[in-house]
């Protein structure tokens, strides 16, 4: 409870953290109160109001389809958190089963699932889930998918390494003696031991999901119109580039504050919970 | 140290062949993928026409799609080791061809992109890490978050909407001459010159809490020439896998940024051929960016353990 507690003021004190932390609040207070708070229909498409500039009727301006950018940009935030919550959840526990499985147990289950760890981190970036996504078509559904395929890598890795050196330690070993079972040591004593680095991954996953998502709306390949990703809004923004530079500014500037906050938060709790962890990859 | 090397060897083709496998079971599982479909776009040209019974026995045969899935894999792999990585839907080239032309584009992106990012990321490393807890590295290793942070497709439009639109300093798209390469490799330099700072400080930081370093320090060297002479030298060593690592940064930004500045490299060729569904080019630029991905990490890991002796005798 002390250590805890200690982490949480370590945590407190870094100012870049907090920062982060309560932007972060924020979107999310946006994404929920989507409806209350965006002054427009974010799909409503007037095309006599297309293509005007921000201003005190439209603060954002409007698109080439009419629709109020920053309606578009609220409702943005909904789809970006909705998506990178799934896709860190699903590959969070993958990850986590996976590196408890071979760290736990180790010999050739290990063996064969490295190897196939190794396989799959033989993909650089967004090749592999480009590779999902030409397989399976374009659309959101199938970009949480080929996410999802490969961000259970870092988790599984990380989480191998800390299994590996708490089930050397003595508290496991009397845990053994007193006759408990592995799933009840595993449940017990290596999952709760094995959070912490995993909570600081989740963070800084969350920013590189949300860049992927926005990357494969970018292409043309993630979420499609009229979907109001922001990386589908810049997308179709890019177009009117030099005459209307705001479609292209909004949206990114949101991905970037967005990515930052978290990013901001991972490194602040790493620095607190883990300050051993080193620069982790992360795919 | 040859063991060593051997079992990497070992890794690497272990790795390559599992990840073309993956590749191609991925790719053939598209039910589109019929002889049928290969005959109307290989003989034909057009999706449109009927093909022949007779041209459709023979891609079948050709290709050995009536067998099971293994065996299609096994003589695609025989053929591949050949050059013959088959012929792309859209143009009827050779997939081999289609690669091979775009590949100096890419490199030499790459290659810009690389010495960006050493020459920002190195110095404000090392300059961070020399001031730990001061200003300056506050500034530094923000900034580094923020490099990181970026979207590089957004990043890519903003420095096109600045240097070329307004400012009318560079093209906005193309390849040609210097002034055409400068917004791309900026693009993908600021990500990962920001990588490069982070890694670099830690590295240094390491380094500079060394005996050696306070030794140098005791016999009252001059700052500089500890850090240049001693500090700096092993503090780069780790910096060599930074490349490995930028490898997949690149090849994986190389997609998107190609893209948006129409550069003629294979990631350009990649995402075309996906809204194409020109499957015989996916295949191969994938399985060519990973290959040569994974061959670099391979080069990097061992000449990591000839610059670093401690990583020979550990293992």
């Amino acid at each position: 409870m002390i250590s805890l507690l200690h982490d949480v003021t370590e945590f407190g004190k870094n100012r870049a953290a907090m920062l982060g932390l309560l932007v972060i609040c924020l979107l999310i207070i946006i994404a929920l109160l989507a409806e209350v708070i965006s002054p427009y229909d974010p799909t409503k498409i007037i095309l006599e109001d297309k293509l005007q500039a921000p201003s005190s009727d439209h603060i954002m301006g409007t698109d080439h389809l009419g629709r109020d950018v920053l309606s578009r940009i609220i409702y943005g935030s909904r789809v970006t958190f909705q998506f990178s919550i799934i896709v860190v959840a699903i590959t969070a526990i993958i990850g986590i089963t996976v590196g408890i499985v071979s760290g736990y147990y180790g010999g050739v289950v290990d063996e064969i699932l490295m190897r196939f760890v190794d396989i799959l981190l033989a993909f650089p970036g967004i090749i592999l889930a480009l590779v999902v996504i030409g397989t399976l078509g374009p659309g959101i559904n199938n970009t949480i998918l080929a996410i999802s395929f490969v961000g259970w890598l870092s988790y599984a890795r990380v989480t191998r390494g800390s299994t590996l050196s708490i089930k050397e330690k003595e508290f496991i070993e009397s845990a053994r003696s007193i006759g408990s079972g592995n799933i009840y040591i595993i449940y017990k004593h290596i999952y709760p031991n094995v959070l912490y680095p995993n909570i600081v991954l989740a963070t800084l996953h969350m920013g590189s999901v949300i860049l992927t998502v926005a990357a494969l709306g970018f292409l043309g390949l993630g979420a499609q119109p009229p979907i109001p990703e922001w990386g589908t809004m810049l997308n179709e923004g890019k177009e009117f580039l030099r005459v209307c530079p705001w479609l292209s500014i909004f949206p990114g500037l949101m991905i970037m504050i967005t990515v930052l906050a978290f990013n901001f938060i991972g490194d602040g709790l790493r620095d607190a919970l883990d300050p051993r962890m080193k620069e982790v990859v992360i795919k | 140290m040859l063991k060593s090397i051997l079992k990497r060897l070992g890794i690497f083709i272990l790795v390559v062949v599992g990840a073309t496998a993956l590749v191609f079971f991925m790719l053939h599982y598209i039910p589109g993928e019929t002889a049928d479909v290969m005959a109307r776009y290989i003989f034909i040209g057009n999706i449109e026409i009927e093909p022949s019974s007779e041209d459709v026995a023979l891609i079948s045969q050709h290709y050995e799609l009536d067998k099971p899935l293994i065996i299609q894999y096994v003589s695609w792999l025989s053929r591949s080791l050949q050059g013959d990585l088959g012929m792309s839907y859209n143009t009827g080239q050779p997939v081999l061809d289609e690669i091979v032309i775009r590949l100096p584009a890419t490199i030499k992106l790459a290659v810009v992109s690389v010495l960006i990012s050493l020459i920002i990321g190195i110095p404000l490393g090392i300059v961070a890490a020399i001031k730990q807890n001061t200003i300056i590295d506050y500034i530094c290793s923000t900034g580094a978050v923020i490099g990181v942070s970026i979207p590089n497709f957004w990043l890519a439009l903003i420095l096109i909407m600045v240097f070329s639109l307004y400012l009318d300093l560079t093209p906005v798209m193309g390849s040609g001459g210097v002034e055409h390469i400068i917004l791309p490799s900026i693009t993908l330099g600021t990500g990962m010159a920001a990588v490069t700072a982070r890694l670099t400080r830690s590295s240094m930081l390491e380094v500079i809490r060394q005996d050696y370093v306070r030794t140098a320090r005791g016999k009252g060297l001059a700052e500089k020439t500890i850090v240049v002479r001693h500090a700096m030298k092993n503090a780069l060593i780790p910096v060599i896998t930074i490349i490995g690592l930028e490898m997949g940064h690149l090849l994986g930004g190389t997609v998107i940024v190609e893209t948006i500045f129409a550069w003629p490299g294979i990631g350009k060729l990649l995402i075309d051929a996906i809204s194409q569904r020109d499957l015989p080019i996916i295949q191969g630029c994938v399985i060519f960016i990973t290959v040569m991905y994974v061959f670099v990490n391979l080069i990097v890991d061992i000449s990591y353990s000839i610059f670093d002796p401690r990583i020979r005798y550990e293992r």
